[in-house]
């Protein structure tokens, strides 16, 4: 079995194509995703989220294979899928939440629907909310939370069945300047354990927690290495902004 | 799971509807004056209150309150997130049904101790009948699974309250549309409008049945934003074929049932009680249903007033049955003493007791008309001088009417009988009456 280019990886897709009508969103792609952070970059419909939203298993690829831990989506049936979903945990773009539920009980809720043991389920909500400095909050309802805190839940919630694959889905949008150094912290401490899988615009998040990086333009691959070989690209500066507008080209300059 | 049950009970929208179901029920069901309540003080028709008020008003309050708390996937954009998880969508939609039934329970037990505990003060036996109840409460389950699917799956919040709306209609068109001889609509939909007297009693089997039909129904019907929708989780077939065997098997029976009368379809007739409770003043008597021996001391005060007014007339019944109570063979003549309501008093029942002993024409006999009386027919004359002399409300024909009424009753009270007798004889065998003494 090939896990994208590499065997380590805890995801892989590989040739994988979809298509929404006349619209290619991914066009052969092949990427494999090892324990770690792995940065997704590219402009607005690169195919970022489709990409994500096959790693979730919400959609299915046209063609070519997705494996994630260990199994090949859609051909192990229900209990395959299930299986993969207890494991995997999403924090998407725009994080719908209860506003009547407090945060512990909200993060208790997607304990339950990952299928986390009961007697486990209410322990790890009060661990993830921790590891998010949100343990004082965790009675307050979610609609009296900020936006900031709303996140930190987000992320909990996404953490709280220990997953081994995380897709965080521009995981940064809306928060101050401080709260970004946080959650960078924090999504730089989730990939010492798991495969995490971030889409971002914001080359600084890149910068401080990417273990690699994969820039998509137009449904295709257009690199993938780590953070000194996407620097090391010619550019002005060598910097990460340099490297992505050297793939992209300035029309694709959104960073 | 009870964990996560009790905090969607604590953070839905059930627990409101819960609080209004309540105010309302009591002000039904504790505001009932049990002097002309046609359920207060028996318990069929008790439970079968409870039943039809939560099918009629509860299931769609209850319903519209899930199909909200549903909704909450679209209103605050968690569908895409929580049809990703390895929980299946049939699981997370057994989840919101099942916070909304663990308030519309504790709620509907609530009516129906109230609706005991009113039937208990009145009725003089401890009776309660549970049939009816079982098949409400699925009913309101079945009707709550579908404002869970319709919350799941309609786009617009618009169409929530009209989950509770379209209940209601759909239940006031089946009792519209329904034909009462097959009753079939209300099979698969059962909401019991029914009122039975002593003379029948809950067909518990099918009632059980239906109860099995809805709750499996509603169960299916969980199902299908899980099935719908491809994202999320297919719901296991080892757990939702038993269910829909079910739910085939319990639609086939109640189907394929076919009642000799329509009352019958939900009912029975009561079996006979080894000894009917009566009660005699004088050559007048009374029989009742056990569970009817409440009314006892109405019925004695009742019995008198007969026995003073048509005591003394020969040839008129004065022993009486009640409805569906056999009669002893080879007995005096009986006649069927309808009782529909439980808190009957005694007006009520010496007009009934009267009316059962007025003399009947045969069929086929034409009225015969009376000159005297302003050209009406003969029985009404009779009828009229027997509720005259009990005192009870009596019918305005005509002020010849009422002055050859008048008359009549100031001739001697043995001269009345005494055409009483005779008249009761020629009614009977379809002859004119004789000329009224004057």
């Amino acid at each position: 079995m090939s896990l994208g280019n590499d065997p380590a990886a805890v995801a892989a897709v590989e040739q994988v194509t979809v298509r929404y009508g006349s619209l290619t969103a991914l066009d052969g792609v092949s990427l494999g995703f090892p324990t770690g952070v792995t940065g997704l970059l590219g402009p607005n419909g690169a195919g970022k989220s489709t990409l994500l939203s096959l790693l979730s298993t919400a959609n299915r690829p046209d063609e070519g294979t997705v494996t994630l831990l260990g199994e090949t989506v859609g051909a192990g049936g229900r209990r395959a899928v299930r299986s993969v979903r207890e494991r995997i945990g999403v924090l998407p773009q725009s994080f719908g939440h209860y506003p009547r539920f407090t945060a512990l009980e909200f993060v208790e809720y997607a304990a339950w629907l990952r299928k986390v043991p009961s007697r486990e389920r209410r322990d790890r909500a009060r661990e993830a909310l921790r590891q998010v400095a949100m343990e004082k909050h965790a009675g307050r309802r979610m609609g009296d939370l900020s936006g900031g805190m709303l996140r930190r839940v987000g992320i909990a919630q996404a953490m709280v069945n220990r997953p081994a694959l995380v897709l965080l889905d521009e995981p940064t949008v809306g928060l101050d300047p401080a709260q970004r150094v946080g959650f960078r912290d924090l999504i730089k401490g989730l990939g010492e354990h798991s495969a995490v899988v971030m889409s971002t615009h914001l080359a600084e998040d890149v910068a401080h927690t990417c273990d690699r990086i994969s820039v998509l333009l137009e449904g295709r691959v257009r690199f993938t290495g780590t953070l000194a070989e996407l620097c090391a690209l010619p550019g002005e500066d060598g910097t990460v902004e340099s490297g992505y507008l050297h793939l992209v080209g300035p029309e694709g300059a959104v960073l | 799971m009870i964990r996560m049950l009790w905090t969607e009970m604590r953070r839905g929208e059930s627990r409101w509807i819960a609080a209004l179901m309540t105010l309302i029920g009591a002000w039904y069901f504790l505001g009932e004056d049990a002097a002309t309540s046609d359920w207060i003080g028996w318990w069929t028709q008790s439970s079968v209150e409870v039943q039809i008020f939560a099918v009629m008003v509860m299931g769609p309050l209850v319903s519209t309150g899930a199909a909200w708390t549903a909704g909450r996937v679209r209103r605050h954009r968690t569908l895409a997130w929580a049809e990703t998880t390895a929980r299946s969508g049939w699981e997370q939609s057994v989840m919101v049904w099942l916070s909304a039934m663990a308030w519309a329970l504790p709620v509907y037990a609530l009516f129906t101790a109230m609706a005991f505990s009113r039937t208990a003060g009145v009725s003089a036996v401890t009776a309660p009948v549970w049939s009816p109840l079982l098949t409400g409460a699925a009913m309101v389950g079945l009707q709550t699974a579908v404002g869970v699917v319709v919350g799941v799956l309609s786009p617009s919040r618009i169409a929530v309250p009209f989950v509770g709306l379209g209940w209601y209609a759909t239940l006031v068109g089946i009792a519209l549309l329904s034909d009462e001889r097959s009753a079939l609509p209300w099979a698969l939909v059962p909401a019991l409008d029914v009122h039975w007297d002593m003379a029948f009693q809950p067909n518990s089997g099918r009632l059980l049945t239906a109860a099995v039909w809805c709750l499996a129904c509603g169960l299916l019907v969980l199902a299908l934003p899980g099935l719908l929708r491809g994202r999320a989780v297919r719901p296991a077939l080892r757990i939702l074929l038993p269910v829909a065997l079910a739910a085939v098997v319990a639609a086939g029976a109640l189907f394929s049932f076919r009642a000799p009368l329509p009352e019958l379809y939900w009912a029975v007739r009561t079996p006979q009680p080894q000894r009917p409770v009566c009660a005699v003043e004088g050559g007048t008597k009374a029989c009742l249903w056990p569970d009817d021996r409440h009314l006892l001391p109405e019925v004695r005060i009742a019995l008198r007033r007969v026995e003073r007014t048509v005591g003394t007339v020969p040839g008129l019944t004065r022993t009486y049955y009640e409805r569906g109570l056999g009669t002893p063979s080879g007995a005096a003549p009986t006649a069927e003493l309808p009782v529909y309501t439980p808190g009957i008093d005694r007006e009520g029942l010496t007009q009934d007791m009267l009316a059962a002993s007025l003399p009947q024409p045969p069929l086929n006999c034409a009225p015969h008309l009376m000159k005297e009386i302003g050209d009406y027919p003969d029985t009404f004359l009779f009828e009229a001088v027997v509720r005259s002399r009990a005192q009870v409300q009596n019918s305005y024909w005509s002020d010849e009417f009422a002055a050859a009424l008048d008359r009549f009753l100031k001739t001697p009270v043995t001269e009345q009988d005494r055409w009483l007798a005779a008249a009761a004889d020629d009614i009977r065998s379809c002859r004119p009456v004789p000329a009224p003494p004057r």
